[in-house]
């Protein structure tokens, strides 16, 4: 098999509530997609479409619901516990904001010390120091500018990438990186982005990136993945994704991202949905309340997977263009 | 040191801090006494203050200066024992529950609750008078410790619960520590600060109920403490007869250490405060 | 072009004593932007260059440790000019709400979560119109969340039981019940999803054209800015680099900050690699001497490390503060 992670059908549901009112929200819907070797995708969408809490699943954070992973071809709730640490490892995250990623009354190299001995990558302080050095340089900071400081004396931009050099560490071969320059200023955003590419390039580091920014995700990624309510109604390359999107939500998407060139102003009004949770609780398909092309068919069923044109699309629209698909075949 | 430097910038632990060194200074000149506190008639009765019974006397014949370095000395001892006591059970039980959740956390916090439901003043009446003679002061401090520490477990799991969620105790996961070492490493810091503001809010308490246990006749009047020589000062009836040092001196040596222990409470826990030091960190 | 809002050697700082050491942050230092009658007006720039204290020093929401050290900020209302710094407060107090509101950055929060929508506007208006019943701010109410095209339903529920991006446009309507001239509106999109915010600058963008009032719109967001403001000013470490019309902007950024940012935004054109500028934004307490943006600049010269550069009208509506454009 080619991908290095596969998610087969991954669901979590959540309850709220006490025993007298219980609502159940599906944050993830029998998502499936695999992430090949030196490849970037993009899970992007709205918040609350669960790509975040996908991304917790993936790293162990929360228990699925039900559904399966598997890393390596090995699937992961059958990993014995001693060997979970050895996958942990392998699986990395960079998180949105780099000011709550350390803790603020710890010096951030400490981290980086306690990393490497904890997964016994070096035995003592010299050899770690070198490990340290070379990750840095990787991300571009110095190790002087770096050693024996607060998380408080360094800028967002520096810290992030403090933070990317620290899943770097165990020679990871996923990682994952949520809204990773969100929080970033846009002047500098560009620079840490372009990092990520290196990566793949440079070390073959897959690397699952979640972000609502479509242009980055455009910019960044080989393959993109749209989330709406816990579906992923769209999946395949970039290029055919946003350029020629598929799916009506993806189209929508696409259309209300506010693009930086005055020449390039919206046309179309929109009208939006007055309150989220109906959405969650809909049968049929998620975006029927919202479609300009909805039929009967889409507010009773769940619509399958279509092949269409090298993308798999969640859509009532493309039943009769492309074989149906279970998800996984991109 | 630097610290203390800094702390004594804030003028209310500045004051707290000069009352409670005073009142140590008490303490351990109780241990060069010349008299005996639990004895009687070793020195002339009701004497106002003159030298060299700086505090005056008091109708069972003692020395009021000399017996109030006692008072302090046990009341301090006391408070401190009952503290230490129940921030031991207030932070095993609270990181415990914070940190687990579920079914360990409902079950801690049944307990908790329980504690902080029952009649806290009447079970320890009923427990002291039963063991009345024979409670030294020890024993009155684990007694007031075992009780004191439902409402601080709550305080310290819901720190740990929020800290629980930041990005910081996923960043340790990924960093491969263990849960213990999260616990430590991670969260004490934070939860300092509030182990050292209830631990103050604790001694107050344990003092407060000292005193009340002492006037109500239910502790050894034989031990000298701030809330027996109230008791005694009170039963002989000083205010009346006019013996004003006798009951001023309590109750302004009480009014004093309650103070002061607020003050170094309060100035204490805003320099220890995770947002203070972060704002200093940059200074260094 | 009528002037409404104006500030001239605007600086406020906040003033920090933190255990001892005095720290100033030189958040607006020396402003001087003149917003005009019928416009939207963008201040660009990233965050902690010293946007959002602009906009709070523009609506007299100055409290320590924030102070006005210098120079001032003038309304223009008929005709007069107001100092709003100048008496101590009174004057602010009048033209709030009706000469100019504030719409704060995450002011889906500022809604009372204990009390219905309808109560958050009623308590409003009374405060403003003393005249008016409790039935007469109600109806001014509706006909004004009707005007902008919101349900009036909305009104009857509390504010968590709405989406943000609701929340956001009854903040929005709150902000313009009394019909003000000018708007200001901190990052009124950045914690919303992307078609939200396209439907919170659509209803921005209907009550200008509606009222045509001024809006002034602080976001980090370039898009934002090209699709809906008329002029654009772009911020750095706490003063104004250049301004200029959007096109301008976007199309010939000359100060060498700007540029850099117009050229690392991507874009659906094109996967070509794209570069941010080099290094990191100052820290606001401590300036780097001359012009500030000297030790990133790739074609500083010896002049722009210890004189300042002025923002200057360079013809055509154009304004740069920056050395090289001197020796053009």
């Amino acid at each position: 098999m080619a991908g290095i992670l596969k998610i087969d059908n991954l669901t979590k549901i959540y309850t709220l509530g006490s025993i007298f009112s219980r609502t159940k929200i599906t944050a993830v819907d029998k998502v499936s997609f695999e992430l090949n070797k030196s490849e970037i995708l993009t899970l992007a969408g709205e918040s609350g479409c669960g790509k975040t809490t996908t991304s917790k699943i993936i790293l162990g954070f929360e228990e699925p619901t039900s559904g399966r992973m598997y890393y390596r071809d090995k699937e992961i709730s059958s990993i014995p516990k001693s060997e979970k640490k050895q996958t942990l490892k392998e699986i990395q995250a960079v998180f949105q904001n780099p000011f709550s990623t350390f803790n603020p009354l710890r010096k951030v190299d400490s981290y980086f010390y306690e990393t490497l001995y904890n997964f016994k990558i070096a035995s003592n302080h010299e050899n770690a120091t070198e490990i340290i050095k070379e990750k840095l340089t990787a991300v571009g900071i110095s190790f002087s500018e770096f050693s024996e400081k607060y998380p408080s004396e360094f800028s967002g931009g520096q810290l992030q990438r403090i933070s990317i050099a620290r899943a770097l560490l165990t020679n990871p071969s996923v990682i994952i990186a949520d809204e990773p320059v969100s929080m970033v200023d846009a002047s500098l955003r560009m620079s840490i982005v372009n990092l990520f590419k290196d990566l793949k390039q440079e070390f073959g580091v897959s690397i699952i990136y979640i972000t609502h920014d479509l242009a980055t995700a455009y910019y960044v990624s080989d393959r993109i993945g749209i989330m709406l309510r816990g579906n992923l109604v769209e999946l395949g390359p970039a290029e055919d994704v946003l350029k020629k999107p598929k799916h009506p939500y993806t189209q929508l998407l696409r259309e209300s991202v506010p693009e930086a060139d005055p020449k390039k102003k919206w046309k179309k009004r929109i009208s939006l949905a007055d309150t989220e949770y109906e959405e969650y609780s809909r049968t049929g398909c998620k975006f029927a309340g919202r479609c300009p092309y909805v039929m009967e068919k889409c507010k009773k069923e769940v619509p399958p997977y279509f092949f269409v044109d090298n993308t798999t699309v969640k859509c009532f629209l493309y039943e009769n263009q492309g074989g149906e698909d279970d998800g996984l075949s991109v | 040191m630097k610290t203390l430097r800094d702390l004594l910038r804030d003028k209310r632990f500045a004051f707290g801090f000069t009352v409670a060194i005073i009142l140590v200074i008490l303490s351990l000149l109780s241990f060069v006494s010349p008299y005996d506190p639990t004895r009687w008639n070793v020195v002339p009765r009701d004497l106002s203050p003159q030298w060299p019974h700086i505090l005056g006397t008091n109708s069972m014949g003692q020395d009021v200066f000399w017996l109030l370095c006692f008072a302090v000395r046990n009341s301090l001892i006391l408070s401190l024992i009952a503290a230490l006591m129940s921030r031991i059970i207030a932070v095993i039980v609270g990181m415990v529950a914070g940190y687990r959740g579920g079914t360990v956390d409902r079950v801690l916090m049944f307990f908790s609750d329980s504690f902080l439901v029952l009649p806290l003043l009447i079970i320890i009446i009923l427990f002291a008078s039963m063991a009345r003679s024979r409670l030294t002061l020890t024993g009155l401090g684990l007694l007031l410790g075992i009780f004191g520490w439902a409402w601080d477990a709550r305080v310290i799991r819901s720190q740990v619960l929020s800290l629980r969620e930041r990005d910081f105790t996923y960043t340790a996961i990924l960093s491969g520590s263990k849960t213990g070492s999260i616990i430590f490493k991670e969260y004490m810091p934070f939860l300092i600060p509030l182990i050292f503001a209830t631990l103050i809010g604790n001694m107050s308490w344990a003092i407060g109920m000292e005193v009340t246990l002492a006037i109500l006749g239910v502790f050894n009047l034989e031990i000298p403490t701030l809330g027996t020589m109230l008791k005694w000062a009170t039963d002989y009836q000083a205010l009346l007869l006019g013996f004003w040092w006798w009951i001023l001196t309590p109750v302004i040596a009480s009014i004093l250490l309650f103070i002061s222990l607020y003050l170094l409470s309060v100035s204490i826990s805003e320099y220890l405060d995770p947002r203070m030091r972060i704002q200093r960190i940059g200074r260094a | 072009m009528e002037v409404l809002v104006e500030t001239r050697n605007l600086k406020s700082y906040y003033v920090l004593n933190v255990f001892g050491n005095i720290k100033t942050v030189k958040a607006v230092d020396d402003v001087n932007i003149r917003i005009m009658k019928d416009e939207i007006y963008g201040i660009a720039g990233e965050s902690g260059c010293g946007k959002s204290t602009l906009l709070k020093t523009l609506f007299g929401d100055v409290e320590p440790p924030l102070r006005v050290i210098d120079g001032g900020v003038f309304y223009h209302d008929g005709g007069k000019e107001h100092n709003i710094y100048e008496d101590g407060g009174h004057l602010t107090r009048q033209f709030r709400w009706k000469f100019i509101s504030y719409v704060p950055q995450g002011s889906m929060s500022v809604l009372n979560p204990v009390v219905k929508v309808k109560e958050v506007f009623k308590d409003f208006l009374d405060s403003h119109l003393k005249s008016e019943s409790k039935k007469e701010a109600f109806d001014i109410a509706v006909q004004h969340l009707r005007e902008l095209g919101l349900p009036d339903n909305v009104l009857n529920a509390y504010s968590h039981q709405l989406s943000g991006g609701m929340r956001q446009r009854v903040a929005i309507a709150l902000s313009t019940v009394l019909s003000p001239k000018v708007i200001i509106a901190d990052e009124p999109t950045t914690a919303l999803d992307v078609v939200t915010q396209r439907g919170v600058i659509q209803l921005l963008k209907d009550i200008q054209e509606k009222y045509k009032n001024t809006i002034v719109i602080v976001t980090h967001d370039m898009g934002v800015h090209a699709n809906i403001a008329t002029r654009v000013a772009i911020m750095y470490a706490g003063k104004i680099v250049e301004e200029s019309s959007t096109e301008k902007i976007f199309g010939e950024p000359q100060h060498p900050y700007t540029r850099y940012l117009i050229n690392s935004l991507p874009s659906f054109e094109n996967r070509e690699k794209r570069t941010s500028a080099p290094g990191n934004p100052p820290s606001l307490s401590e300036l780097p001497s001359g012009c500030s943006f000297h030790p990133r600049c790739p074609y500083r010269m010896k002049r722009c490390e210890s004189e300042v550069p002025l923002l200057k009208d360079y013809g055509d509506d154009h304004s740069v503060a920056c050395w090289l454009m001197e020796e053009k």
